[in-house]
């Protein structure tokens, strides 16, 4: 077994040429250790991605709010800036495990796992947010976040690459998260969904909504995106909504046994979310 | 790999295998074995202990990734002979059973102190959402706390 712990991107790039297939890069851990003792591996190297500096920290641009890979939940809910512009990712951040998990869980982390619930990923889908990749060969790559999640579990990371920061778009929003779980703390959501909203005076100019755990990866609920277009919040009427929620949740799962609970569960959690709008 | 670290107020330098679990570290390397193992997964808080001031769950952590860091464990409460003003509310309040879940709920409770010395009994659910007792119900737990911080003001 080996570790190595690089502390900025020239060392990380060492460290990344030199992996193999038993290389895993770590950052929380919360997810990979967990993977890594059910699969009962053990023969395995590992990169400690949180000491390079350059993937940490959260930075506000003219169009984009970049975030470094390692920034954690706890540093999410922290930050202003993210509290005030990006409420659905602030709002997953927050409801996301324990305290402990989230002092530890990561951004970069949650997007590279891959996981078909994974409420950060929801959001980053809602945001059209994009992913900064860093190769050994000290190469950056940008890619949609539709195209960086390829099914459950599965990214296109390819060997001796990290994802290095999260960019996303800066607009006049308004945006929301809510997840059903098996309780109310510490829980993986049974089905998630974030909306994004580009405002104009009052008025939704463009909604970009998706579903999560209704698929291996979230899911465009176009049949919303379409209602909430053009319309104010005062017009929005609930009944309307869960009508489409449970029409998407049919289309995302048709046959899969959950789709009895997730057509129920889908209007539960959208009245929290139209109920929470502002 | 070399590691240095602080834990419990002491430099530690020692020679290991940075890829073994802190919670190892701790119990087999460094013969502390007031951080207990539960659930190895993160769910039940069994292994909290404090690194840089965050409560994090030990069986996931690495001890390599505790390099040049600090480290406080449930050992560490204890200063010269007195108990941690929250062990003893513990002791008093009756918030203790079996016990095996008690040194995870005070680190998580120590780790709020640090950061926030007057929490709301809200926030005190919160900082121990990640802990599971299976013997007090929480009440006197939640209690033990809530009186601990009454005194601190």
């Amino acid at each position: 077994m080996m570790f190595t712990a690089p502390a900025d991107e020239k060392e990380l790039q060492a460290a990344l040429s030199q992996a193999d297939e038993r290389t895993y890069l770590i950052a929380g851990g919360t997810d990979l250790l967990i993977h890594l003792q059910n699969r009962k591996e053990t023969d395995c190297s590992f990169i400690d991605l949180t000491k390079v500096k350059e993937l940490q920290g959260i930075r506000e641009e003219k169009d984009w709010i970049d975030i470094g890979a390692l920034v954690t939940m706890t540093e999410l809910c922290a930050s202003p800036l993210v509290k005030e512009e990006l409420r659905a990712l602030y709002l997953a951040a927050y409801h996301l495990g324990s305290e402990q998990i989230r002092n530890r869980a990561t951004l970069g982390g949650a997007i590279a796992n891959a996981s078909q619930s994974s409420d950060c990923s929801v959001v980053l889908f809602a945001y059209g947010a994009l992913v900064e990749i860093f190769s050994a060969q000290g190469e950056r790559r940008k890619v949609p976040m539709d195209q960086f999640i390829k099914g459950r579990e599965k990214t296109c990371l390819d060997r001796g690459e990290a994802v290095s920061r999260i960019l996303i778009p800066r607009q006049e929003r308004s945006s929301m998260f809510g997840k059903v779980g098996a309780r109310k703390a510490v829980t993986i959501a049974k089905i998630n969904c974030a909306m994004d909203f580009r405002m104009e005076e009052g008025l939704i100019q463009k909604a970009s909504i998706y579903l999560g755990a209704v698929g291996v990866k979230p899911v465009e609920a176009r049949l919303l995106e379409n209602y909430f277009q053009g319309k104010s919040f005062a017009e929005i009427a609930l009944q309307d909504v869960q009508e489409l929620g449970k029409e998407e949740v049919e289309k995302a799962i048709p046959t899969r046994p959950s789709r009895f609970y997730k057509r129920v569960a889908v209007q539960g959690l959208l009245e929290d979310m139209i109920g929470a709008l502002p | 790999m070399k590691i240095r670290a602080v834990v419990n107020g002491a430099a530690v330098e020692k020679e290991i295998d940075g890829s073994k679990r802190l919670i190892d570290f701790l119990r087999e390397d460094l013969g502390l074995t007031g951080t207990k193992e539960g659930c190895s997964e993160g769910e039940c808080g069994a292994c909290t202990v404090i690194l840089n001031g965050e409560a994090v769950p030990s069986c996931l952590v690495l001890a390599g990734q505790i390099q040049g860091g600090e480290i406080l464990t449930i050992e560490g409460l204890e200063k010269n002979g007195e108990l941690d003003l929250l062990q003893k509310k513990f002791i008093s309040h009756g918030a203790i059973q079996c016990g095996f879940c008690t040194p995870g709920f005070l680190m998580s409770a120590k780790a709020l102190f640090m950061k926030n010395p007057h929490p709301s009994s809200e926030e005190i659910r919160r900082a121990i959402e990640g802990n599971i007792c299976r013997c007090t119900g929480y009440i006197k737990i939640v209690e033990a706390i809530e009186d601990a911080a009454k005194e601190m003001e």
